[in-house]
């Protein structure tokens, strides 16, 4: 028996992305024990992911037609949300509706008009940059919780419509500068997958132990 | 004689659980490895099995979970009669096309 143990992240990635095959993990465990290496595990692993089950019926193409447009309603929504009130943060007038963001806003402006133009200017891109991968997060972390949980049998797909997804909060993105941009949409699909898996995770220890239980 | 013949993929798979007395992911991938020299991924082999169980040419059962595979079970599978029928129509058909080849005849160029 091997001393070196099969690379935890690619068994992660597998528990995220291959649905409902506990056998097909503990052949990979099994044979990498005996005389595989964490290449081979790896090429395995990317593998099982590519090569699972095509869908054949028409009830579960349609599930995920409608999973897909409610992932692009839902983050879109939270595109404009985040870009409007970056927008705001910059530029215009606060949203009256959301009081903590008027909080923010007139701290904001206190601190501007302390430092003078060119160093508000900075400031202001400073503190935009530094918000939005942090709302990327708090954005992405319910969405991809909410997904998981709500179709346990589409990992792959349901990652792939948000990673598209990603997209148009880039591309809404206005007066950032371009790397933050980057890094805000880097961020939002890490939190995502992250969110993701940890829901997987806790799907399956729940199912083992109803299975013990039973 | 069934319509639709197997893949050879598909018939490697078939042949292979034949083969192999306890017929689970790792034999079976080993037996096509061994006998064919072509390594297979796990994940494709899996997927065919599926497909080949569908189509009612596999039977599976899961055996008992093992700590050598993280308390996972294995997954047996046996070929039914169906998929005997489906293995030796193929074979007729790959046999009947490989005949009187002149090219496939000793001293052929």
């Amino acid at each position: 028996m091997k001393t070196q143990h099969p690379s935890r992240l690619a068994l992660a990635i597998f528990d995220c992305f291959v649905m409902d095959n506990e056998p097909l993990k503990g052949d990979l465990i099994e044979e990498f024990d005996i005389r595989r290496s964490q290449w081979w595990l790896w090429r395995q692993v990317i593998g099982a992911v590519v090569f699972q089950p095509r869908l054949h019926s028409l009830p579960e193409r349609t599930d995920l037609v409608v999973l897909g447009a409610a992932v692009l309603v839902l983050l879109s929504f939270e595109a404009v949300f985040i870009t409007n009130l970056l927008h705001h943060l910059l530029v215009g007038p606060p949203l009256p509706d959301i009081t903590a963001y008027l909080f923010i806003r007139e701290s904001f402006t206190a601190q501007s008009a302390r430092l003078g133009p060119p160093a508000s200017e900075v400031f202001r891109t400073a503190l935009a940059s530094m918000y939005a991968p942090l709302i990327a997060i708090a954005a992405s972390i319910p969405t991809a919780w909410l997904i998981s949980k709500f179709h346990q049998h589409h990992y792959a797909v349901s990652r792939g419509a948000f990673a598209l997804s990603v997209m148009v909060c880039t591309a809404l993105s206005l007066d950032l500068p371009f790397g933050i941009q980057l890094l805000t949409t880097f961020v939002f699909i890490v939190g995502l997958v992250m969110s993701g898996c940890v829901a997987t995770t806790i799907d399956h220890t729940v199912d083992q132990r109803s299975i013990r239980a039973a | 004689m069934s319509r639709k013949l197997l893949t050879d993929f598909e018939l490697m798979i078939l042949l292979a659980v034949l083969r192999v007395s306890d017929a689970y992911g790792v034999p079976i991938a080993r037996e096509i490895e061994s006998t064919t020299g072509r390594s297979v991924v796990l994940g494709a082999v899996y997927a065919a099995l599926d497909r080949l169980e569908e189509r009612g040419f596999l039977a599976s059962s899961v055996g008992d979970p093992t700590p050598e595979r993280g308390g996972r079970a294995r997954r047996y599978f046996r070929v039914t009669a169906r998929g005997l029928r489906a293995v030796k129509d193929t074979q007729r058909a790959l046999v009947a096309l490989w005949s009187d080849l002149p090219e496939l005849k000793a001293g052929g160029a």
